[in-house]
């Protein structure tokens, strides 16, 4: 597809939503100021009733703001009509709000058509987006709503959102209302949409480990106030007071794990075997370690093989290694090395490249190395 | 009437079948003005009354009120002013209507899901765009189905028009009446019985071409799990 626009910056300038007359007490949302830079992931976390969505809505004015300034690309949103302001700002919500009496293209299709896209452009268009979202233009471009998954609705509200390129995407909780399994996917796929288009983001949750995950900053508010705008790594190592420690929990050292992959840990080399070798060849080759990693022709990994439970005379074969061994490539996330890690009993990660072939090994206690050293960049 | 007359003598309906089907096209005259009028006024009441919740009491009690009446009463305080015409008749049955119409209308659109509403609305609908291609039509199952009521409720009402000397096959039924003649009598009840079901079926028919989404809502519903839970 076609290289979207950059992002925009959207800017608030001591933004201020007061509900009711009474000036003295605490608004919704109190001199709120804050600068999304360009293309960035700003998430928006705190408790319900800190002023996150109201923050939200303020973009888009669904909700005006009762001082204060929010700017898109260093433009006053209050310059232009709300409606075709909305027209260029991605609207996402928790509920979907997809058009039940219309079709998965004609709901993607909105924004388009109220633009006056013409037809072909707008089905072209639709289908892209469908695609994009990782359904199947043929299959679902005539359903409806109705017969579709949560998680499959979530996309479809995506792809309605990223129809008419817009520079700004504002997303409500958007992955709230589906199972954590579904959900983690969606949130995959959506950093690799992201990463493809490079929109502005403003994405509003209560969970911080959502935070700490699909931001590039995190904004953490309380009572309508700002309390640390930071990048997750330095929310976690730095939290600004005692509200923003609790908040991102006493686990905040595993949770950075979430934020280092298997690339940041140095590999050692893990002494391998071939299939068809001696076992007391690869006995002399392991030296003090019980375990070989039995490679095949082409260096992919098979599985450890326990070497004290092999007589000298015996000859290495796949059946002998252990298949439940965890194989993990740079890109994986230490947290999920380490659960797999722990889930098979295996004390090293076998790490393979893109082709599947072995690349190093690193063992638990390298991951906890990583966790007692500086914050990531 | 008298005993050894039997209740229907067909040789009658024979030779009426000309004067039947006149009645019957007065009938559907009646009534479509009614309805179509009534779904107007109701319309207008109701946009109103969506905008200015305050005045909803006022709306409720006026419809409700000519709900209420009497259709002969009716007719028999409107006829000094505008006589024994196709307009009084229709003002009586246009009041019927509106009860039903407007309480359909502004229930259907109150219960589009707020979230449509928003999401609409976060994306640049205008009031009446959200208005005209979101809200209505996801309130036309409400609506069509005051509409249905609204209908069979004044096909009912329309033989009484014929008391003030609007056909339709009320005019049989008198007929029958003033000569004790039982065929005209059933014949028009039979008529009006009719129409009422012809007109309701032809409305299920309207519904399920303008509602298709409904259908595969009605179609995902009555075979539940078959759709693969791929996200």
């Amino acid at each position: 597809m076609s290289p979207g626009p950059r992002g925009a910056t959207v800017e608030f300038q001591k933004v201020t939503k007061r509900y009711d007359r009474d000036v003295s007490g605490p608004g919704a949302v109190n001199d709120l100021s804050l600068l999304v830079p360009a293309g960035g992931i700003c998430v928006l976390v705190g408790p319900s009733g800190c002023g996150k969505t109201t923050s939200l809505k303020m973009v888009n004015r669904l909700i005006e703001p009762t001082s204060g300034t929010i700017l898109i690309d260093g433009r006053d949103v209050r310059d232009d009509d709300p409606v075709a302001l909305r027209r260029r700002i991605g609207y996402v919500i928790q509920q979907v709000g997809l058009f039940p009496h219309q079709t998965i293209a004609e709901n993607v299709a909105t924004v388009p058509r109220l633009l006056g896209w013409d037809c072909a452009r707008i089905r072209e268009r639709v289908d892209e987006l469908i695609e994009l979202v990782g359904l199947d233009p043929a299959r679902h471009r005539g359903r409806y709503p109705s017969v579709l998954s949560g998680g499959e609705r979530q996309r479809v509200g995506v792809a309605r959102a990223l129809a008419a390129e817009p520079p700004v995407m504002l997303m409500d909780e958007p992955f709230g209302a589906v199972d954590p399994i579904v959900r983690e996917r969606l949130q995959d796929e959506f950093l690799r949409i992201h990463h493809e288009l490079g929109t502005t983001v403003l994405f509003v949750t209560h969970d911080i480990d959502e935070a700490i995950k699909m931001g590039d900053r995190v904004a953490v508010m309380r009572a309508g106030r700002l309390v640390q705008y930071a990048a997750p790594s330095e929310l976690l190592t730095r939290p600004s007071d005692d509200f923003v420690a609790r908040f991102v929990g006493a686990d905040r050292g595993l949770k950075r794990l979430s934020l280092t992959t298997v690339g940041d840990v140095a590999l050692r080399d893990a002494p391998t075997a071939r299939e068809g070798e001696p076992a007391s060849v690869a006995r002399a080759r392991a030296g003090a370690q019980a375990y070989v990693l039995l490679l095949d022709p082409e260096r992919h990994p098979i599985g450890w093989i326990n070497l004290a439970r092999l007589g000298d005379d015996a000859t290495l074969a796949a059946e002998h290694a252990d298949p439940s061994s965890p194989f993990f490539t740079r890109r994986t996330r230490l947290r999920d090395a380490l659960s797999a890690l722990l889930a098979s009993g295996v004390r090293t990660g076998v790490v393979v490249d893109e082709e599947g072939r072995y690349t190093g090994a690193f063992t638990i206690d390298e991951i906890g190395q990583v966790l007692s050293g500086p914050a990531p960049a | 009437m008298t005993p050894e007359e039997p209740l229907i003598r067909w040789d009658w309906v024979a030779s009426h079948l000309d004067e039947i089907a006149m009645r019957a096209g007065e009938h559907i005259q009646l009534t479509l003005i009614a309805v179509v009028v009534g779904l107007l006024i109701a319309f207008a009441l109701s946009l109103l009354v969506l905008r200015v919740p305050r005045l909803e009491p006022a709306a409720t009690l006026v419809t409700g009120t000519l709900y209420t009446i009497p259709s002969l009463a009716l007719f028999a305080l409107l006829i000094p002013y505008t006589g024994l015409t196709l307009l009084t008749a229709e003002i009586g049955l246009v009041g019927y209507t509106l009860l039903i119409l407007m309480r359909n209308i502004v229930g259907g659109i109150r219960a589009v899901p707020e979230d449509v509403r928003e999401s609409a609305l976060g994306m640049g609908y205008t009031r009446s765009q959200l208005l005209w291609r979101v809200e209505l039509p996801l309130a036309l199952p409400v609506i069509v189905a005051g509409l249905r009521i609204a209908t069979i409720t004044t096909i009912g009402l329309v033989t009484v028009t014929a008391l003030i000397g609007q056909g339709g096959a009320g005019y049989l039924i008198l007929i029958g009446l003033q000569r004790f003649f039982s065929t005209p009598l059933i014949v028009g009840a039979a008529l009006s019985l009719m129409l009422a079901i012809a007109a309701d079926g032809a409305l299920v028919l309207v519904q399920r071409a303008l509602m298709p989404w409904e259908r595969s809502l009605a179609r995902a519903a009555s075979r539940p799990g078959l759709e693969p839970p791929s996200i």
